[in-house]
């Protein structure tokens, strides 16, 4: 049986992963787990500038859910050379660097700081986060603009290329068709949804800047469905995910057509339980005669009501 | 600091408005230091779907206990509420900093507001066995809300109300201004509560002269540094977070507005 994945020039020794935002870089959770299970660590998002990001509250429970808006706080890309690459480059598992700007040359000055060191394994190139006011989604929900930003960025790098799509599009295979056309390696699908709650007492909302992102559970089904959709749109790889919790979760997302999937809100919950998927994967592989990662994709179509 | 699966010891009201919970806390999970929380889920589903963070109120080596004193405000305060001894929670801790940021003071003034009262006596106890003076102050909204006097056993405490129904008639700070400046004088002030008491506590230390430490509380998701949810500013204008860069803080560093 074999857990890994292709994606581009690269391998990912098995499809489990813990998205961006959800994991910092990788350290915080070394006392609670063991980090070499993971097949990737997608890192916080990086920008060229360290970045405060926004008001509080920045967070707020929902139904089997959250909505967050952090506005990509993150160290900037030097601080992240000199003080988190060293950790993640003694980690047996793919470092997988989240990519933010505000402009496109942003975007591709990060991968061109960042490409010559052996131990990024890749870049997944944030078009979607909704949280911000510059960048992130404006170039995420015009299918043109991917594909420009997307050439733009393939143009800097040979390692592997990840577009992570908006689901707050009216058509988000047009968008992957986007990435595609760009030369992207692979599409991450899906991030967050924006969302609002509303304090009725005080009569505000909670989130400072209004609306945030939902994740969690409540989207999961979202997530597959989008999954489903992309899949079928494009010929590269597609990593899943919304609202994982567990195996059964993960192989939602293998069996609508991922050939990746990333745990992300789930880690807040449970911290450490990212690293027995790719195990509970491998299981159910072998309970149903499944080889490798690839042979997924055809399970779903051959059922008549699938 | 461990993720682990305790049972419940005792889960009992210590007020009208508080409760107080023990769990099993065993010593190879790091000991508790007053000022550190802990994460607590109480479900096993996915709603509530995070983690709480709550401060530690005190922590037994002997028995291998900790405790929380709480409120029920929400559906996870409720759903604890009804945990009995013998069931069990989920806890991930010891988190965050500790009251001493500067080791341990020789004079203390700890001051809480409400629910802030746990962590405070936690601080009280830990600072008076350790030789130094300590002085309690604890505000309530009224008379009916003050728990059993049994809990700050062997503590100098004054007890405050809004309403003037019981001890001190005001808040804590009033009752701060209203003490002997000698009683203060070189005191480093610990303070948990709600926000405004907070900050009108920093800026009596401020009028002082006198070292402030605070206890922030803010929405948190992970309570492990990397969601970047539970972040205050500093005066300085950084961002730093409650859970891994507090949750105390000298209140002298925060930007309060």
């Amino acid at each position: 049986m074999d857990l890994s994945v292709r994606i581009g020039k690269g391998v990912l020794k098995n499809p489990v992963g813990v998205a961006s935002g959800t994991f910092g870089y990788g350290q915080e959770f070394a006392q609670v787990m063991d980090l070499d299970k993971l097949g990737a660590i997608y890192t916080k998002a990086i920008s060229m500038e360290p970045r405060r990001g926004n008001p509080t509250p920045r967070i707020v429970e929902t139904p089997s859910g959250m909505l967050n808006s952090i506005g990509l706080a993150n160290v900037g890309v030097e601080k992240f050379v000199t003080d988190k690459i060293p950790f993640l480059a003694g980690l047996d598992t793919a470092t997988v660097v989240n990519v933010v700007g505000t402009t496109m040359d942003d975007y591709c000055n990060v991968i061109k700081r960042l490409d010559d060191i052996d131990t990024v394994w890749g870049y997944e190139i944030n078009l979607s986060c909704p949280n911000v006011e510059a960048g992130g989604i404006q170039f995420g929900t015009d299918a043109a603009m991917i594909e420009e930003i997307t050439t733009r960025m393939r143009g800097v790098t040979e390692k592997p290329l990840m577009v992570k799509l908006s689901p707050n599009v009216t058509d988000i295979a047009e968008m992957a068709r986007g990435a595609e056309r760009g030369g992207a390696d692979a599409v991450t699908c899906i991030n967050t949804l924006v969302g609002m709650v509303i304090d009725t007492a005080r009569q505000q909302t909670v989130i400072a800047r209004k609306t945030g992102g939902l994740s969690g559970p409540a989207i999961r089904p979202i997530g597959v469905r989008m999954t489903h959709e992309v899949s079928r749109a494009i010929s590269i790889p597609v990593v899943g995910i919304g609202g994982i919790t567990n195996t059964d979760d993960a192989l939602q997302y293998l069996l609508a057509g991922a050939k990746a999937v990333q745990v992300g809100t789930w880690n807040f919950v449970e911290p450490a339980a990212s690293q027995d998927i790719a195990a509970g994967i491998a299981d159910y592989m072998a309970r149903h005669g499944i080889a490798r990662i690839d042979d997924f994709a055809a399970l779903l179509d051959r059922r008549k009501d699938g | 600091m461990q993720d682990q699966t305790v049972r419940v010891t005792a889960n009992r009201a210590i007020s009208p408005d508080f409760l107080e919970v023990e769990f099993e806390w065993r010593r190879d999970f790091g000991l508790p230091a007053p000022g550190q929380f802990f994460e607590l889920r109480i479900t096993e589903t996915t709603a509530p779907l995070l983690r709480r963070p709550y401060a530690f109120s005190g922590y037994d080596p002997d028995r291998q206990v900790a405790a929380m004193v709480y409120q029920v405000r929400g559906q996870s305060t409720q759903m604890l509420a009804r945990r009995e001894p013998g069931q069990t929670v989920r806890v991930l801790g010891p988190l965050g900093n500790a009251f001493g940021l500067d080791g341990r003071p020789e004079k203390v003034v700890a001051v809480a507001g409400g629910v802030g009262l746990g962590p405070i006596l936690f601080a009280a106890r830990d600072i008076a066995a350790a030789g130094s003076a300590v002085r309690v102050v604890a505000g309530f909204r009224t008379r009916d809300l003050i728990p059993d006097r049994g809990l700050w056993h062997g503590l100098e405490t004054a007890v405050c109300t809004d309403d003037g129904s019981e001890g001190f008639a005001g808040n804590v700070v009033d009752h701060l201004r209203s003490l002997p400046a000698a009683d203060l004088d070189g005191a480093r002030l610990l303070a948990c509560g709600p926000m405004p008491m907070l900050a009108a506590t920093h800026r009596f230390a401020q009028e002082r002269g006198l070292v402030c430490e605070v206890s922030v509380e803010e929405m948190m998701a992970c309570g492990l540094g990397v969601c970047v949810g539970c972040v205050v500013e500093r005066a300085d204008g950084e961002m730093v977070r409650v859970c891994t860069d507090g949750p105390i803080f000298d209140s002298g560093v925060l930007a309060w507005t």
